[in-house]
């Protein structure tokens, strides 16, 4: 049997799409949003809540996206939190 | 039947604060909310004929609380159950605005909406038909531009029909699971008086779904509370179970469900524009560029507040000294008093009081005005943002940024905008730091020590004063994230984004004269009676001599610095004159230089020989004034680094060459040294009796002794390494 670690891959096997790995301009929907709870009752009080489509406006330090019109700053880890696909 | 109340609520950012003032003028009251040290503003207006109270409520994005400052709106909606609730909402984040709209109707209570910022909505390429609100709600809707006063007049008239309106509850349907629930609990808690009292069971059982903790502490202290809790805590497994969510975010998904159907009628589809904010944004809160930028904005600031508000601090304290002081000796003269105690405590305690606090009012003036031109252009997001990451990195939240910011003006105003963070983890590590941000007070020791010592480099070893009070609260914040206050759920950075904007010149002057007011108000008291004691002190004979006519070595307050002084000895400034000083700025930073001024300058009597008359004088304080004025013009383009005005020194006053002498002395020359030293010293022991106050209010008696020993300590060792360390360096 293989230790652990030569079985593990280097990459995600599920291929998951947080907001951390976006760019400027994308389209991207939320798909659900994982973590610690207080980030969770957070996102969910403004509305960041699966289904909801964002716009990408800055990726990174920190991203800033928009959401109906309003300008959401999410700090770099708290993106990587957020799961989202693009669309279009 | 007394008039009826209006209270004022919405999201932070969403114009809340301009609304309210467009609606009561300035006739407005500064107040605390009951059992808190959170302001509470209230005011009025009338329309026709009929007179309405407004109060404002701090800015909430739901009426579940996370916040100390949302649980304030959260209770005072509640418990005092105001006639009428206009909900200020933010058009260009209507998602985000219209989940306390919805909070608020499904609460029952009677609701005006202002869509506010329609301007900023519409050119994000946002059309709103807010007809659906009024339609599906019941809703009266008003258009408002709150910064431009625009809309205000239909939306008094909005709150004046309202109330010929009964109140009605809005009714969201959370499914068939949570709705059976909702059910059964009403049974069980509807007979509950206190339930009763609120109101509405249906939503006092939401609120219980939700697990919201005023009710559940409110209930956990009322007969039979704990019944409904139990009831509630069943109905809340019962959900998780059947629907294989928590609780609150099963409620949280249907009721935002609900809010995208509302603002997709009312907007249709939003096209995505990109606005010249967004592209000022992508430069403000870049990855590499934020920072600095940060810091060029910073450095003028303190550029403007020390330089440009020099020539009116020095026009004050000349009025003081001479116009005001001979007046006063003047009228004592003829009701029979010159010469006396009583001259003496006029002079020399409250004059030189009331001159230590007006002296700081320009000074104050000029940092309240470019913290309130930044906060209302947007720019304090911006920065929060930016230093997220950095200040994570230690342990504090971004948010912790405006309290340390706070704290450049007033360590006291800042201890209370710890409130602002969302856990007491985050409140106490901000406020165990926050003092080491060098506060406007403590501006005048370095002032007066590095223009008699460093006078080349005054503006730098200023600037440096203030780095080293960030790097020892960066320092202190990262050794107590990893050691008593280590967390394991650490608050998010996730905030809304204001729009940049020209800043209200409205709102920035009732920020600058409402802050700058309290200064004068607060702490101006406290530096007033401490001037007084001191002076008392100095009166007071314990070494020979009479009352309030002995030398001042001899008097009690000389007798205690005495005391203290050799302590501070090994750190370049045990003369007694200095102890005493340090002695006297434990009280209030302010008096420290007040304090050395009557140490060192007491013996000579102010100007009195010559009188040039109260025209006179009253014509030299207006020319001075505008001499003042053209000063200040002259100064502004040196913030950016041009210098037009040639700053001349003045010539060494009497103070400073008396300080200047003290300094050398209690050093054996090293002045500058020591000095440096004693700047360290002020920057780090306690700020005042009022912060000390601020600070066990907030986070009662234990960590009150723990922060004022551990600013003690920091300073003895922050000053003797300076001195020492540059003894052994040969420098000095």
């Amino acid at each position: 049997m293989l230790p652990r670690s030569a079985v593990a891959p280097t990459t995600p096997l599920d291929n998951r799409m947080t907001l951390a790995a976006t760019e400027r301009n994308d389209r991207v929907r939320v798909l659900r949003v994982s973590g610690r709870p207080r980030l969770i009752q957070r996102l969910a009080a403004l509305g960041v809540v699966p289904g909801v489509m964002l716009t990408v406006l800055k990726p990174h330090g920190p991203a800033i996206v928009s959401m109906g019109g309003a300008r959401i700053a999410i700090g770099e880890s708290a993106a990587d939190s957020v799961e989202i696909e693009f669309a279009g | 039947m007394s008039e009826p109340v209006v209270a004022v609520a919405g999201c932070p950012n969403a114009g809340k604060t301009s609304l309210f003032n467009q609606l009561t003028g300035l006739r407005q009251k500064v107040g605390n909310w009951p059992g808190q040290t959170v302001e509470q503003y209230s005011g009025e207006f009338r329309h026709e004929g009929q007179k309405f109270s407004v109060v404002d409520l701090p800015g909430t994005y739901g009426l579940v609380a996370v916040s100390a400052e949302e649980a304030i709106a959260a209770t005072y909606l509640a418990e005092e159950r105001p006639d009428v609730v206009v909900t200020v909402v933010d058009s260009s984040n209507l998602t985000g605005s219209l989940h306390l709209v919805a909070q608020v109707a499904e609460a029952g209570h009677r609701q005006v909406v202002a869509l506010n910022m329609i301007d900023v909505a519409k050119r994000r390429g946002i059309e709103i038909d807010e007809s659906v609100l009024n339609d599906r709600l019941g809703i009266e809707v008003v258009r408002t531009i709150a910064r431009k006063g625009e809309g205000i007049a239909e939306l008094k008239a909005a709150i004046a029909r309202s109330l010929e309106r009964p109140a009605r509850q809005l009714v969201i349907d959370y499914g068939a699971v949570v709705e059976r629930h909702i059910g059964g609990l009403v049974e069980n808690i509807i007979d509950h008086p206190y339930i009763a009292r609120l109101g509405s069971p249906r939503w006092s059982a939401l609120q219980l779904l939700a697990g919201d903790r005023i009710l559940r502490t409110k209930l956990q202290s009322v007969p039979g509370g704990h019944e409904v809790l139990a009831a509630a805590a069943a109905d809340r497994v019962g959900i998780a179970a059947e629907t294989s969510f928590e609780c609150e975010m099963e409620l949280a998904e249907h009721r935002f469900s609900w809010i995208n159907d509302l603002v997709g009628e009312m907007t249709g589809e939003i096209e995505p524009t990109t606005t010249w904010s967004d592209r000022v944004d992508r430069v403000l809160t870049h990855r590499y560029f934020g920072v600095p930028i940060f810091l060029i904005v910073m450095w003028i600031v303190l550029r403007f507040t020390a330089d440009v508000t020099a020539p009116y601090l020095d026009w004050v304290d000349a009025v003081i000294s001479g116009p005001v002081a001979r007046w006063s000796v003047g009228l004592l003269t003829l009701v029979g008093l010159h010469g006396g105690w009583v001259e003496s405590l006029v002079v020399d305690g409250v004059l030189a009081g009331v001159g230590g606090v007006l002296v700081f009012v320009p000074v104050l003036f000029g940092l309240y005005l470019m913290l309130a031109l930044l906060e209302d252009s947007g720019y304090m997001a911006r920065a929060a943002a930016v230093m997220d990451r950095a200040m994570r990195a230690v342990g504090i939240p971004g948010k912790a940024f405006l309290p340390m910011m706070v704290g450049f003006g007033c360590t006291v105003p800042a201890i209370y905008a710890t409130r602002t963070l969302d856990s007491s983890r985050d409140r106490l590590l901000t406020g165990l730091i926050t003092p080491f941000m060098s506060c406007g007070a403590r501006l005048p020791v370095y002032v007066l020590l590095a223009g008699i010592f460093f006078a080349e480099a005054k503006s730098m070893v200023v600037f440096a004063m203030y780095v080293l009070g960030i790097a020892v609260a960066v320092l202190i914040g990262l050794l107590l994230s990893r050691t008593s206050l280590r967390e394991e759920d650490p608050a998010p950075f996730v905030m809304v984004m204001p729009e940049f904007r020209m800043p209200n010149m409205r709102t920035v002057w009732i920020l600058v004269r409402q802050r700058t007011g309290s200064f004068i108000k607060g702490a101006g008291t406290t530096i007033l009676i401490a001037s007084v004691v001191v002076w008392f002190l100095l009166a007071l004979p314990l070494g020979g001599g009479g009352f309030a006519d002995t030398a001042v070595e001899d008097s009690a307050f000389g007798v205690v610095s005495k005391g203290v002084a050799p302590i501070l000895d090994p750190l370049g400034f045990g003369e007694w004159e200095q102890a005493g000083a340090l002695i006297s700025g434990f009280v209030a930073k302010e008096v420290v230089v007040s304090t050395m001024s009557q140490l060192y300058v007491t013996e000579m009597d102010p100007e009195i020989g010559a009188d040039p008359g109260f025209v006179e004088d009253l014509r030299e304080i207006g020319t001075s004034f505008v001499g003042a004025g053209r000063d200040t013009l002259l100064a502004i383009p040196s913030v950016v680094g041009l210098d037009f005005l040639d700053l001349e020194e003045d010539t060494d006053s009497s103070l400073q060459a008396a300080v200047r002498e003290a300094f050398e002395e209690s050093s054996n020359d090293r002045g500058a040294l020591a000095a440096l030293a004693f700047m360290v010293f002020v920057l780090l022991y306690t700020p005042c009796m009022a912060a000390v106050a601020a600070f066990r209010q907030e986070f009662g008696t234990k960590w009150m002794w723990i922060s004022v020993i551990g600013q003690f300590t920091l300073a003895g060792a922050g000053a003797g390494i300076v001195y020492q360390g540059g003894r052994l360096l040969g420098l000095g």
